[in-house]
């Protein structure tokens, strides 16, 4: 019976040979065939984010909200992301520094949180991707080629700082009717940003006259107040510098000290004691930051992502202040406000 | 045998066809159809269903989508208007016009509504009286007039008007919203806000269709007003070139087929017209996604199919095994039974119906074999009996009448004279012809007699009666076979002589008992009588001289009535101890039995 099963197998099978087997061999190839979501799953390589920070790295924690946009939008630390975080440790010769070493590192994106920073890391390298938030024109700056399209490596969200220069000094004069001078401390190390020029046309169209006080380190407030005392000044305008911006709880001490209102561009001023400030709602411009990031990090180019602009602005207002320098604010000005300390 | 020739033949035909390999083929094909068929049907269906059901599915599903979009947007637009017109019922405002402390209301409405960044109360002239921004400090000079603008002239027709989408540094959406500033009945000014679109993209990114599919805005005039992602609405694209946004716009009957987006992707569309501004959400699908199931049916009814490939190759070859190797045997033992091999038997043990056939075809067989053999026992038979009579001895079992046993039978011996001479003289053909010609007649006249032939010898012939089968008058039959023989072997002689043959007949008749029975081997039958009786006829034809019949006188006791003889006188013959009375037959009376018997 076995020969006779083999005689037949060949029999049965004889015809088959010439003409099945090519079909056969297709029938096999196409069962073979790779699924092609595998091939996806191949690049699992976690991408690299380096971060330049003014502050100390330790002080980046899970409530920043750049990293909170950035699990909003799915993505777990450690698992889809890795942090490389450089600081410039509050010194603005410390920005290149960090800057180099961030760009020497196989990086998928660099974020900053201040133009200056983001200037740092653009002198250091124009293939790694930047996001930033933009203190003033990134376009007149030469970062990017326009808001639409910035074309370079570098993108992110744009917070109007210089031109809110001419609307902080208005509702300082609000507040202030009888306002002829203000008193302006301006870190001539960003003097490329237009700050200062913008403060003296605002304060021409308002006629006000205006005095630049240049503070290059936290020491020269004193003198600058001192300055002030003697020329009888009405009110301080604080322009936006990083190294400003750590020393509001003693330009706040100072102004109180000397009985002087003071307008600046960030309501932590306000919360240690400054009269006003007049900004764009930060936290937004940091949350949206992850939004770049995603994007580039799924393959978009820096140079085709739009830089925004913000849509939420926050006037915040010290009434202690007030009541203690004997102001009598106007009710349009109240009613303006987001946020009062009382 | 001619038939079993034909049957040879065609197995042989046969045997020269791949016929087992297209049976396979065949039921290859059988199975692959039944299989494939019943699989691209169901799949075909299920195919047919899920298309239908992508296509009317997206559009009912995205279409409420995109009303519920429009909607939202349509109240966004909507509030932000409601609220201007409540600010104008201010009683800062006098039925002859503005008046500065309106300037309160227009604050108020900056700190209500987040999306308006600036806005101006304009007077009936068209000039604007009091302008507020979140970004720009205004002062007197910064005042314009507006008396030429859209917003204007249509807000101070008594309607709201909702402008172009607009581009702030070339990125930000802007569009204009104005209403009217009415007393009474009559239009004192206008409030014109500049809205930031961006709002309307927090109810566009919150739409997803499916798992890529989005959502987006455009104006009248196909401008992208809100997209999620908002770098193509500041990119400040037109899209007035896509189908779906001529037909959105135009708020066309749905549903519609595949449309081809901005990224050249293949999408399915449906949309809502947003009334009060002209506008139109439109949700986008690509089809890629929508027809994932499609393609994983797709997929499966495929593998579905090679599953169904294989099964039928595995069954073809399954009926292969069990069908094609039992067909191989029978077409061999055909071929084996049809050259002759009656003993082979083909050895089938399926347990189905190709078993029953084989054992059918083992029995025929047999049953041949036997037939065969009978056929072949006839024909012995035949030699010494007549047809009839060795039928009758092969059905009735051969063995009973021809085993050994003694009977009285009547013998006739005859042979031709001056035959050895002739023979060893003459050209074997010519001696062959004689030959023939001789027994032609001899075997005729056995038969018609139903002689037993005991043996032919040369021209010598012994035949017998009333054995194997008794007849009731031996001697007679004997004694007028004898005589026609005479008659016709006479004629015979007369032609030959002519011929220039000398040949003479003798016949010899004798009774008696004799020991009768087969001898030989099973194939070689022989039917033989043994005794005295014999050998006195064979004496008896020696001593006839040519055209004489010798018989004896028991003989003639049986024939007198109707036979003529004539008396020879005592024989001395040799092996018999005693003298024979011998008598030669004259002739007989001419009855009507002898007609009777050569009937017969």
């Amino acid at each position: 019976m076995a020969k006779h099963r083999n005689a037949l197998s060949q029999l049965a099978w004889a015809p088959w040979k010439s003409k099945y087997r090519s079909c056969c061999l297709a029938c096999a190839l196409v069962l073979s065939l790779p699924v092609p979501a595998l091939a996806q799953s191949l690049n699992t390589q976690t991408p690299l984010i380096g971060l330049l920070a003014w502050s100390p790295c330790e002080a980046l924690n899970d409530d920043n909200l750049f990293l909170v946009g950035l699990r909003d939008l799915g993505y777990k630390p450690g698992e889809d992301f890795k942090i490389e975080c450089r600081s410039a440790g509050r010194q603005e010769n410390g920005l290149s520094v960090a800057a180099a070493e961030l760009a020497g590192l196989d990086l998928d994106v660099i974020v900053s949180f201040s133009e200056p920073v983001a200037r740092a890391i653009y002198k250091a390298t124009n293939k790694i991707p930047i996001v930033s938030i933009f203190s003033g024109d990134p376009v007149a700056s030469g970062m990017a080629r326009s808001l639409s399209q910035p074309g370079g490596n570098v993108t992110g969200v744009s917070y109007y700082a210089t031109e809110l220069t001419g609307k902080r000094l208005d509702l300082l004069n609000e507040a202030m009717p009888q306002l002829t001078t203000v008193d302006v401390l301006a870190n001539p190390t960003v003097s490329y940003l237009p700050f200062e020029e913008d403060t003296k046309q605002a304060a021409d169209k308002l006629g006000l006259a205006v005095r630049i006080h240049n503070i290059r380190k936290p020491s020269d407030l004193d003198s600058a107040f001192s300055t002030m005392r003697a020329n009888n000044a009405q009110a301080v305008f604080v322009l936006p510098d990083l190294m400003l911006a750590s020393e509001a709880p003693r330009i706040a001490t100072l102004a109180l000290e000397h009985k002087l209102p003071t307008m600046a561009w960030g309501s932590w001023y306000v919360d240690v004691g400054c009269l006003m400030a007049y900004s764009t709602w930060y936290p937004d411009h940091d949350y949206r930051l992850a939004y770049y990031v995603d994007r580039i990090l799924k393959g978009a180019r820096p140079g085709d992502l739009p830089i925004e602009q913000p849509t939420k602005y926050i006037l915040s207002i010290n009434l202690k202040t007030a009541a203690t320098l004997g102001l009598d604010l106007p009710q349009t000005l109240l009613l303006s406000a987001d946020n009062f300390i009382e | 045998m001619s038939e079993s020739d034909n049957s040879i033949d065609f197995v042989d035909k046969a045997s020269m066809r791949p016929s087992s390999g297209r049976l396979v083929r065949r039921t290859f094909v059988i199975a692959l159809v039944l299989v494939s068929s019943g699989l691209l049907a169901g799949g075909a269906f299920e195919l047919y269903k899920k298309y239908l059901e992508s296509v009317e599915s997206n559009w009912i599903l995205q279409r409420e989508m995109a009303q519920g979009a429009s909607f939202k947007i349509q109240q966004f637009v909507q509030e932000i208007e409601k609220t201007m017109l409540a600010s104008t019922q201010s009683p800062d405002i006098l039925s002859d016009g503005l008046t500065d402390a309106f300037e309160f209301q227009l604050i108020k409405l900056l700190k209500i509504i987040p999306a308006i960044s600036a806005i101006a109360a304009v007077d009936a002239k068209g000039n604007e009286r009091i302008k507020v921004s979140r970004l720009e400090m205004v002062r007197p000079e910064d005042l314009k007039a507006r008396s030429t603008d859209q917003a204007f002239l249509r807000a101070s027709k008594d309607a709201t008007y909702v402008g172009p989408v607009y581009f702030v540094h070339e990125s930000e959406p802007y569009a204009q919203i104005a209403v009217p500033i009415k007393r009474f009945t009559k239009v004192v000014g206008v409030l014109i806000a500049e809205v930031n679109l961006k709002h309307i993209w927090k109810v566009i990114s919150e739409i997803r269709a499916g798992e890529t599919g989005y959502a987006y805005v455009v104006s009248r005039d196909g401008n992208l007003v809100a997209h999620p992602d908002i770098s193509m609405v500041l990119k400040g694209r037109n899209l007035n070139n896509l189908d779906q946004v001529q037909a959105a716009l135009a708020d066309a009957p749905g549903p519609l087929a595949v449309q081809t987006n901005f990224a050249g992707q293949a999408v399915f569309v449906a949309y809502s017209l947003i009334p009060a501004l002209g506008w139109a959400v439109l949700v986008e699908r690509p089809t890629d996604e929508a027809y994932a199931p499609l393609y994983s049916s797709l997929l499966r009814t495929g593998v579905l199919l090679l599953i169904g490939v294989g099964m039928a190759v595995l069954a073809s070859l399954l009926i292969g095994l069990r069908v094609v190797g039992p067909l191989h045997a029978l077409r061999q033992g055909a071929t084996r039974i049809g050259a002759g091999e009656l003993d082979y038997r083909i050895n089938i043990k399926t347990g189905d119906e190709l078993e029953v056939l084989a054992d059918e075809f083992n029995h025929m067989t047999a049953k041949l074999k036997e037939s065969y053999a009978v056929n072949e026992r006839v024909s012995q038979l035949k030699r010494f009996f007549s047809p009839n009579l060795a039928e009758l001895i092969v059905s009735s079992g051969e063995e009973k009448l021809t085993e050994s046993h003694r009977q009285e039978i009547t013998v006739v011996f005859c042979d031709l004279r001056n035959f050895t001479a002739f023979s060893s003289a003459s050209e074997p053909e010519v001696v062959m012809k004689v030959l023939q010609e001789y027994y032609q007649v001899i075997c005729s006249l056995l038969l018609s007699f139903e002689a037993t032939i005991e043996h032919f010898a040369g021209d010598g012939l012994m035949a017998f009666f009333n054995d194997p089968l008794p007849c009731p008058d031996p001697e007679a039959r004997a004694v007028r076979m004898a005589v026609i023989m005479q008659q016709d072997v006479g004629k015979l002689i007369d032609d030959w002589r002519e011929r220039g043959i000398d040949l003479g007949f003798g016949i010899g008749i004798s009774s008696g008992y004799a020991t009768l029975g087969h001898i030989g081997s099973e194939e070689q039958f022989h039917y033989a009588a043994i005794g005295n009786v014999a050998n006195l006829a064979s004496r008896l034809c020696d001593e006839a001289r040519s055209g004489q019949t010798l018989i004896t006188e028991e003989i003639y006791a049986k024939v007198e009535e109707f036979a003529e003889v004539e008396s020879i006188g005592e024989l001395t013959l040799k092996g018999f101890p005693k003298p024979v009375k011998v008598l030669q037959l004259i002739g007989i009376e001419n009855d009507n039995s002898i007609s009777s018997n050569l009937s017969v």
